[in-house]
């Protein structure tokens, strides 16, 4: 959807020249740290990197996880780091959680898609799941790359393995971040889901002990 | 565990995967060594018992020598993994190491690693003169001399790291081994600060400020150490007296001048750390063996700062009138104004540290006359220590400095935006200087931490106001993280000539 004469319209790519004078200008809010090449900035997206902190998970005893696991995820995981110029192995039907070398700001009037790159996913990796990037975020995006092939494959530090498709936001949908002002891969923060609790065997009985209204 | 870490050498530092390299070698030394000595065991003719005497002399030396590599190198490999440090640093410390090295010295390798205990060390281990290699040379004369292989176990090599204090001057090449406690792993704010004050140790020794100094105290006189103590009349005494002011005083003198290295280094985040690190409570005021008291360092440190002009104890705060022509005057003033405020609110604080009695501990293992004799030659020679230091720190973090790049850094970290780079007035995207990204980072922390709360916390958040900020504190260390990365990335983007987009055609 093209911008309007009254402005742009929510949910319509951002064309190139705009996010490269935003980009550029030191005292619009919408910035990305460090700041892509040019040749990494195309229409309407914006190439992102792999940063050099990952979360893998070990081996354990723990037979399942579920939202109700607390902190249990936590301790699953394992931290990594690996040096740029250095690599990691991520292998067949592997989870790893990584983050986006770049830190975005995106201001109330900008949203954001994250999806991987096709040749990354040629070789079996997608880089993304969790896409929705919204207005007012800020942080280095969680990336989950899973290994859907059945090979190995080999990653590097600061690979481009996703991009940002950037979109005009409507600015009274600005709604804060559980992962706020993240640098490093962050595991789920579950909260409680009343839809789901009242459906607990507690919450059964305390249903039929109400009298009827 | 050595090959563990081989078939992962990914996270591994420059530095560390050196050690790594050094202690295999150290390890073939060993090997070789012992191989070597078992072949000439085996030589027909040779007694049984004699054999059996080089061959249980043999085991031990090998025996000892892995246990010394064991007990010294392994656990820096281990506590130098990527999740037991900030390596983020690394190249920042590198960097801290080379202007700080002295000319002849061609390599010095930085090895950060995270301690089980809760001190920061620095020690020098030289790679050429030490090691396996000195051990194995010192076995061989013994054996060209005739000596038994019981001798040469009395004489192992020192492969320990040890603090040089100039004595490794012929080496060619150095690791600096620093350590810094892995319950700080996260306060990249604290660590990197006090880590700067450990580099100001390296500096001090290679540049021969407080050992020159201190040297002064043997000088000092018997009569002059027992003056006014009752308990020591014997001359014996009196030595024993004189060897341990000399020690203490030689100590403290290079905290001191650690101290002034870091505050013309980085400015007031020096002091900031050691304010944080010391508490307020009765460890800030007691002087130990190793160091003075905080609140002297302290004292010391807000004479320096005033002398580079961060503040006038004697004036006012004030703000100078914005310049209209200029961006961001405004914020320039109000971050000039909060710093100063701070500094003058401490140097009232700390008024009359520096004219305090001795407070030591009851465990001390010094006598308190020696302590006593020790601050009075330091206190002596403070003036001296920082003339010293000035003379060959030429790269001053002055006011000047800290104005044109911290308010900005300012603004951004308190915005939630890590601050590693920035446009050059010729136009050209740069890396931030890592003293800006320090100075902003405590600034915001001292300053504008409400700002980072609101932007992490809901409006209709219920969240508990201290949990709150020590939340915001955790956020704003990963941004000052982050902020050395991107400026670490920019820096060699740069210097590989790639250019940004907005940098002039």
């Amino acid at each position: 959807m093209p911008p309007t004469d009254t402005g742009p319209s929510p949910r319509a790519s951002v064309p190139q020249e705009i996010l490269l004078e935003r980009l550029v200008d030191g005292a619009d809010p919408f910035t990305i740290t460090p700041l892509p090449a040019g040749e990494h900035i195309g229409k309407g997206s914006i190439d992102l990197r792999l940063g050099t902190y990952y979360k893998t998970a070990r081996r354990s005893s723990v037979e399942s996880l579920s939202p109700d696991s607390g902190e249990l995820p936590e301790r699953l995981f394992e931290d990594r780091r690996v040096a740029p110029g250095h690599h990691t192995i991520i292998h067949p039907g592997q989870l790893v959680l990584a983050s986006t070398l770049e830190y975005l700001s995106l201001p109330n009037d900008l949203c954001g898609i994250i999806q991987s790159r096709s040749s990354f996913g040629r070789m079996g990796l997608v880089a993304a799941t969790a896409a929705w990037v919204g207005p007012g975020y800020k942080g280095c995006p969680t990336l989950e790359v899973v290994n859907l092939g059945d090979l190995p494959v080999k990653v590097t530090p600061y690979l481009a393995t996703c991009q940002l498709v950037v979109f005009y936001a409507d600015e009274n949908d600005v709604r804060p971040s559980r992962y706020q002002c993240a640098v490093k891969p962050g595991y789920a923060q579950w909260t409680r889901d009343k839809y789901v609790d009242m459906w607990s065997p507690s919450s059964e009985d305390d249903v039929l002990r109400q009298p009827p209204q | 565990m050595l090959r563990e870490l081989s078939a992962d050498l990914g996270p591994l530092s420059p530095g560390a995967t050196r050690l790594h390299e050094l202690t295999t070698d150290a390890l073939d030394e060993v090997r070789d060594e012992l191989d070597k000595r078992v072949s000439r065991i085996a030589t027909p003719g040779l007694p049984d018992d004699v054999r059996e005497e080089l061959l249980v002399a043999a085991m031990s030396d090998v025996e000892r020598e892995i246990e010394l590599i064991s007990t010294t190198l392994m656990p820096i490999l281990e506590g130098s993994a990527s999740h037991k440090v900030p390596v983020e640093l690394e190249e920042v410390l590198q960097r801290g190491v080379k202007k700080s090295a002295r000319p002849r010295f061609s390599i010095e390798d930085v090895v950060l690693f995270g301690d089980h205990g809760k001190n920061y060390r620095i020690n020098l281990v030289g790679v050429g003169t030490g090691g396996l290699r000195q051990w194995s040379k010192n076995l061989d004369r013994h054996r060209k001399r005739g000596a038994t292989a019981k001798d040469t176990a009395t004489r192992p090599a020192d492969t320990d790291s040890r603090e040089d204090t100039g004595e490794a001057a012929e080496a060619e090449s150095r690791l600096v081994i620093l350590a810094a406690p892995q319950l700080h792993r996260d306060s990249i704010l604290l660590q990197s600060v006090v880590l700067g004050h450990e580099l100001g140790h390296l500096r001090d020794w290679n540049h021969v400020v407080s050992t020159s100094i201190a040297d002064e105290v043997e000088s000092l006189t018997t009569d002059q150490l027992s003056d006014g103590d009752p308990d020591d009349g014997g001359s014996s005494g009196a030595l024993q007296t004189q060897l341990e002011t000399s020690e203490v005083a030689a100590s403290w003198l290079s905290e001191f001048a650690a101290d002034a290295f870091a505050v013309y280094a980085v400015g007031p985040p020096a002091l900031f750390s050691i304010i944080e690190l010391s508490g307020s409570g009765e460890g800030s005021t007691t002087d130990s063996e190793t160091h003075p008291g905080a609140d002297r360092r302290i004292a010391h440190m807000l004479e320096l700062l005033h002398s580079l002009e961060y503040f006038n104890p004697a004036g006012t705060v004030s703000a100078e009138q914005p310049d209209s022509d200029e961006v961001g005057a405004d914020r320039k003033d109000r971050a000039r104004v909060e710093l100063q405020s701070h500094l003058l609110a401490l140097n009232e604080q700390y008024e009359g540290a520096l004219d305090r009695s001795v407070h030591v501990r009851p465990t001390l293992t010094r006598s308190r006359p020696a302590v006593e004799a020790s601050w009075e030659f330091c206190r002596s020679r403070l003036a001296q220590i920082r003339e010293g230091v000035s003379a060959v720190m030429f790269d001053r973090y002055t006011i000047e400095r800290w104005e044109k790049e911290v308010p900005y850094a300012v603004e951004a970290l308190a915005r939630g935006v890590p601050y590693g780079e920035r446009r050059e007035p010729d136009g050209i995207l740069r890396e931030a200087s890592s003293r800006a990204i320090l100075n902003a980072g405590w600034h915001v922390k001292h300053h504008r931490l409400d700002k980072l709360v609101s932007l992490l916390t809901p409006e209709d958040g219920d969240d508990d106001p201290h949990d709150a900020r020590t939340r915001a504190s955790q956020v704003l260390d990963g941004l000052v993280l982050k902020s050395f990365e991107v400026a670490t990335y920019r820096h060699r983007a740069v210097s590989k000539g790639f250019r940004s987009p907005g940098d002039p055609a």
